[in-house]
């Protein structure tokens, strides 16, 4: 009787507003990101400057296409505006998905979680009747409904909840609770931030803000679910991403989880806020009615729960994963770790035993190169490009070694790959990984 | 309502935690010092004690050296041209003081690639200096004539042939070469004084002043270009890439002062010493010592493993040069001759690249700043 009732809740017709304001404030910030990416010239420096790219596994024919990259920024660009004002909503919000899915695609070095929060977000966003209400396709008729069922909003809700839950899961480990790293690091030398930046000089604000941080992303969905602490809340989630923003170049991040948290107040105060700003994207006649939308529901359910399990997916390896990485990423572990790497290739001839070390910056750009150097996937994709290049440019059967030190939050830099092992003898897969050295240290927790 | 009572003790909980961890960690040894790291103190020592100093000598020296070819110009005996050889060298020893500081005014000069672009292209110097005409001068600033020009350029005219004897008969054959040095010396020279007034008269203050931690103020460059430097220039550039570790086969033709190979171990161990000294901070005359980046990993408590980070890098600086103590003064014919030595010394630095581009790097927070994408 308990599920049927909630079962029943869950499909009951609720006002769209939290939806449509999440959708505006959402598609007006991915517009200003993808204008600010563009200022910057990152596209050339990021997408068309390098020769190669690091491709996600099974996703390597995503490339950049030339200066037709621009263009999917362009149309990102446009399909978020598309989203944020409701105009032909579908379309917007799959052309959004797609074309900034494709983006990130194109070079796994860029990757950061917020990027995937947005795909994911964007990919939420096609399955749900965000338009119903301060839309133009409300306004101009065609939506009929202005009413959303109520796991809509709360599929949001979750995803937005299921995000800070697992940031402040990963949290839970020996190195960031008990040696307050890496903050102990990186805050250690931000001395010169105004006001309070002396104060980082001091051991126990690199374990407040551990211990803060964890707090927080581990406590923030339920105060912003509670209606007693949620204002305040609100002020704390403003507060810490300000924070987080002045401390460390994240870029959009700090906006885009400050606007998803606005998905957690009320109705009433949400739909007050867009009749003053977005009247004019009220619908003429308004109809308290919500589509049962079966199939998306289904599909909103299977993204929820995938998001709930991915994180968890590094159980199946073996190993510390700050080390081997496998399962590190699309997982919310945000600015948990710092790693430094350093990582040469040696080539070695198999028919005359001729050998040499690669030059990486002959391949790699600066920023692909430091990414490389301590990311087990990116080590192995390099070896395999350098070992078809020879083969390619210079008929050559090549071995691939590579000589590799990574230092992990403040540990000194241990050998990282078995320099004894031929890389091209491995291939790119989802098993565990056999050719990195341990890691011959403990962090224990989540 | 139902809500608050847990919420108070959530509050309460998080409260307490936190007093408990002021109080162990107040209460606990605390390695470092609570002063905080004064970055612009660094800075003015760097500017005032080492850079400055450093681009004054080099300043001096390539002026000394252009006067050297102006007066051997005057007059092509073998006396003034022992001059001119010497004055080239004390300049080419001080050039190693400054390369480390491109920084800034050098930075915009290109001064690095335009003073010592290595190998050197003998045919297009061979060409255009037995065909110098100084009322058309080839234009030195562009990128297509660093392979002309500099030190290393110098140092095909003036040692190629070998001995005095040939050198001079040489210039007696052709004349417009003198010309040529003459303009490659004064062109050294012109720079290294630009570069020298622009750091007293405005860089300077600029460079103290920029005292944050950012991706672009100048600790963060001075750390990325120091970090540049050792491995690219001193590593890479001088020792590596001759010993042929980024090749099937050792390139001797590669070397730095490659056709006077007598001078090359003295070009390196300035170099050397540059970067050691800087990194401890040490005074440009050798007489007092400042805050460095030795000074901050000790500051910030850097460990490796049970060593001070500091003490673990000058410890595999002196390696170093003990494997540099055991390579004779002629890298080419050491290249030739016992390759191993070279390979040993080249493992030596290695190490140090590696401690510097992880541990240290990660302890100071240096960001690469040739690029500023965002992280998260």
């Amino acid at each position: 009787m308990a599920i049927r009732g909630l079962y029943a809740k869950i499909n009951e017709p609720t006002e769209a507003a939290p939806l449509a304001a999440f959708r505006v404030l959402f598609g007006f910030l991915i517009a200003a990101a993808m204008i600010r990416f563009m200022a910057y010239g990152w596209v050339e420096k990021l997408y068309l400057a390098p020769t190669f790219q690091f491709t996600y596994l099974g996703l390597s024919w995503v490339k950049p296409l030339g200066p037709w990259t621009y263009i999917l920024f362009i149309l990102c660009f446009v399909s978020s505006l598309g989203l944020a004002i409701g105009y032909r909503y579908k379309l917007s919000a799959i052309t959004l998905f797609l074309s900034f899915t494709y983006i990130e695609a194109m070079d796994k070095t860029t990757y950061l979680n917020h990027y995937y929060f947005i795909s994911i977000v964007a990919l939420l966003l096609c399955f749900l009747p965000a338009n119903a209400d301060f839309s133009i396709d409300a306004n101009q008729g065609r939506v009929q409904r202005q009413y959303v069922p109520v796991w809509a909003i709360v599929s949001v809700k979750m995803f937005v909840g299921i995000v800070y839950i697992h940031a402040g899961l990963a949290k839970l480990n020996t190195d960031w609770l008990l040696e307050a790293q890496p903050l102990a690091i990186w805050l250690s030398t931000k001395t010169d931030i105004p006001i309070i930046g002396h104060l980082f000089e001091y051991t126990w604000l690199h374990y407040l803000f551990s211990w803060g941080g964890a707090l927080y992303d581990l406590s923030i969905p339920f105060l912003l679910l509670n209606k007693h602490t949620r204002n305040i809340s609100f002020l704390l989630v403003i507060a810490f991403h300000i924070m987080t923003r002045i401390l460390f170049p994240i870029g959009m991040f700090p906006w885009i989880m400050i606007a998803a948290a606005t998905v957690f107040f009320p109705n009433d105060t949400l739909k007050n806020i867009l009749k003053k700003t977005f009247k004019f994207l009220r619908p003429n006649t308004s109809i308290h009615v919500a589509s049962k939308l079966y199939f998306r529901k289904i599909f909103v359910g299977i993204i929820i729960s995938s998001q709930i399990l991915l994180p968890w997916r590094y159980l199946l390896y073996p190993g510390e994963l700050f080390w081997h990485e496998q399962g590190f990423r699309f997982s919310w572990r945000v600015m948990v770790m710092e790693k430094q790497g350093y990582t040469t290739f040696r080539i070695v001839d198999k028919n005359n035993g001729e050998n040499w070390i690669v030059k990486n910056e002959d391949f790699l750009t600066a920023f692909q190169e430091k990414q490389m150097a301590f990311q087990p996937d990116f080590i192995l994709e390099y070896a395999h490009h350098l070992a078809h290049h020879y083969k390619i440019n210079h008929n050559r059967d090549v071995a691939v070694y590579a000589d590799s030190y990574v230092s992990l939050n403040g540990r000194s830099a241990k050998p990282f790959v078995d320099p004894a092992i031929d890389l091209t003898t491995r291939s790119r897969n989802l098993l565990p990984i056999d050719w990195l050295l341990p890691f011959n240290d403990n962090i224990y927790g989540i | 309502m139902t809500n608050k009572p847990f919420l108070l003790n959530i509050y309460w909980t998080g409260a307490l935690l936190l007093g408990a961890l002021f109080f162990t960690s107040s209460c606990g040894t605390d390695e470092r010092s609570n002063d905080t790291w004064n970055r612009s103190a660094m800075l003015l020592h760097w500017a005032d004690e080492i850079i400055l100093p450093s681009w004054n000598e080099f300043y001096v020296e390539s002026e000394e050296a252009a006067n050297a070819a102006d007066t051997f110009a005057l007059n092509l005996d073998s006396a003034t041209f022992e001059v001119l050889r010497s004055k080239y060298q004390t300049a080419y020893s001080s050039w190693q003081k400054v390369s480390l500081f491109e920084i800034g005014p050098g930075e915009q000069r290109n001064i690095r690639l335009r003073c010592n672009t290595y190998p050197t292209d003998t045919l297009i110097v061979k060409g255009s200096s037995e065909s110098y005409d100084s009322n058309n001068p080839p234009n030195l600033i562009l990128p297509s004539t660093f392979t002309q020009q500099g030190f290393p350029a110098l140092d095909y005219l003036l040692f190629a042939k070998g001995s005095i004897k040939n050198q001079l008969e040489y210039y007696s054959l052709h004349p417009e070469v003198v010309g040529y040095i003459q303009m490659l010396c004064s062109n050294i020279a012109v720079l290294g004084n630009e570069i020298h007034t622009d750091w007293t008269s405005s860089y300077k203050t600029t460079f103290v002043e920029d005292d944050g931690s950012s991706a672009t103020a100048s600790v963060n460059k001075v750390a990325n270009d120091f970090i540049f430097h050792y491995e690219k220039e001193l590593r890479a550039g001088k020792v590596g890439i001759p010993a042929g570790i980024w090749s099937p086969s050792i390139l001797p033709q590669n070397l730095e002062s490659v056709y006077n190979p007598e001078f090359s171990k003295e070009l390196f161990q300035v170099s050397f010493n540059a970067h050691v000294n800087f990194f401890n901070g040490k005074s440009f005359d050798g007489l007092g010592e400042g805050p460095s980046f030795s000074g901050y990993l000790d500051h910030l408590a850097a460990m490796e493993d049970d060593m001070p980070l500091s003490d673990a890098v000058n410890q595999q600086f002196n390696e170093s040069q003990s494997a540099l103590n055991t390579v004779s003064e002629n890298f080419k014919a050491t290249l030739e001759n016992d390759v191993f030595t070279m390979l040993a010394l080249y493992d030596e630095l290695q190490r140090n690249t590696i401690r510097i581009k992880t541990n240290v790097m990660q302890i100071l927070n240096v960001k690469i700043d040739y690029v500023d994408a965002d992280g998260d």
